[in-house]
């Protein structure tokens, strides 16, 4: 999958802290068209009016999780191809498994850097 | 070898228990009411406010680092010397990273919060039991049992250090399954 470096990216964190420095990392590795919500509600709200081309969530938020919310993207045709890459401290096994049978894209665990971020989204769209 | 009381011996050991249960209504109330009441900061309630005063206090410690880091990254591109650039935003998303240390340490106090929130409610619930009369305005709420959330049995917040896989341990994980 060739990337495109303006493709609207949608990240998900509670911390706003967190939401700043995903955006910075991502801003680092050429990325600067980028969205922001603050649980999986939101953000399943935003996907549906926009085509976004990759998705950066946390997992543990209230109300929806990132998890549910990685499960209502995959059920759903219209957001089914969406790459999400989950970003969290959740690190237990039952989790990175969890997560993938639910058809996550990629799995990182916090705290990271952009080089991290920057292949896993490689491991996704392949290398730029 | 059985011990034979007295019936003067057997009332007095009542009396003991019944003392002994009396002080610890008095503590178990002290720990869950509020400042004013107790007479005492060293209580749950304001454990409990403590707590959430850390979190804020390094949310805010943490947006100044990142403000001041951003603004490092921003000179960084006014220097003439390209390498001394480079590495000056280097240092600088450096810096950014470890910021990340708010949302790990905000996780894992919001736990500890949880818990004490859970003691506060069954230490509550106890002085109820026991009989003893809850401070006006102090609501105590039914248990809850059973999952509040579908994913509650995956949510486990940071793992302990020793526990904590690498990335390469979970990337290794993520690939065999």
């Amino acid at each position: 999958m060739p990337i495109n470096k303006n493709m609207p990216i949608l990240i998900v964190d509670d911390y706003k802290t967190m939401l700043r420095i995903v955006r910075g990392l991502l801003n680092q590795i050429g990325f600067n068209n980028i969205d922001e919500a603050t649980d999986g509600t939101m953000a399943w709200d935003m996907v549906q009016k926009k085509p976004y081309g990759l998705i950066v969530s946390d997992w543990n938020m209230e109300p929806m999780s990132g998890f549910e919310f990685l499960k209502l993207v995959r059920a759903n045709p219209a957001t089914r191809p969406l790459p999400f890459i989950m970003v969290t401290a959740e690190s237990k096994t039952e989790n990175i498994i969890a997560a993938k049978q639910a058809g996550v894209s990629n799995y990182i665990v916090k705290p990271f850097n952009a080089v991290t971020l920057k292949q896993k989204i490689e491991a996704v769209f392949g290398p730029f | 070898m059985a011990v034979k009381l007295t019936a003067e011996q057997l009332q007095s050991e009542i009396e003991k228990i019944a003392m002994y249960i009396s002080q610890a209504k008095m503590e178990i109330a002290a720990i869950s009411l509020p400042d004013e009441q107790s007479g005492t900061d060293k209580n749950l309630s304001h454990a409990a406010l403590e707590l959430a005063e850390v979190i804020r206090h390094t949310e805010e410690a943490t947006n100044t680092i990142m403000d001041n880091a951003e603004a490092v990254m921003k000179l960084s591109g006014n220097v003439s010397d390209a390498k001394l650039a480079a590495k000056l935003s280097e240092h600088a998303a450096g810096v950014m990273e470890a910021c990340s240390f708010q949302d790990i340490t905000g996780q894992r106090i919001s736990k500890v919060l949880k818990t004490l929130q859970q003691i506060e409610l069954r230490v509550g619930n106890l002085v109820k039991l026991f009989g003893g009369t809850l401070p006006d305005g102090f609501e105590v709420g039914a248990i809850e049992i059973g999952s509040r959330r579908p994913d509650e049995d995956l949510l486990n917040g940071p793992q302990l250090g020793k526990d904590k896989p690498s990335q390469e341990e979970v990337d290794k994980l993520f690939k065999s399954t």
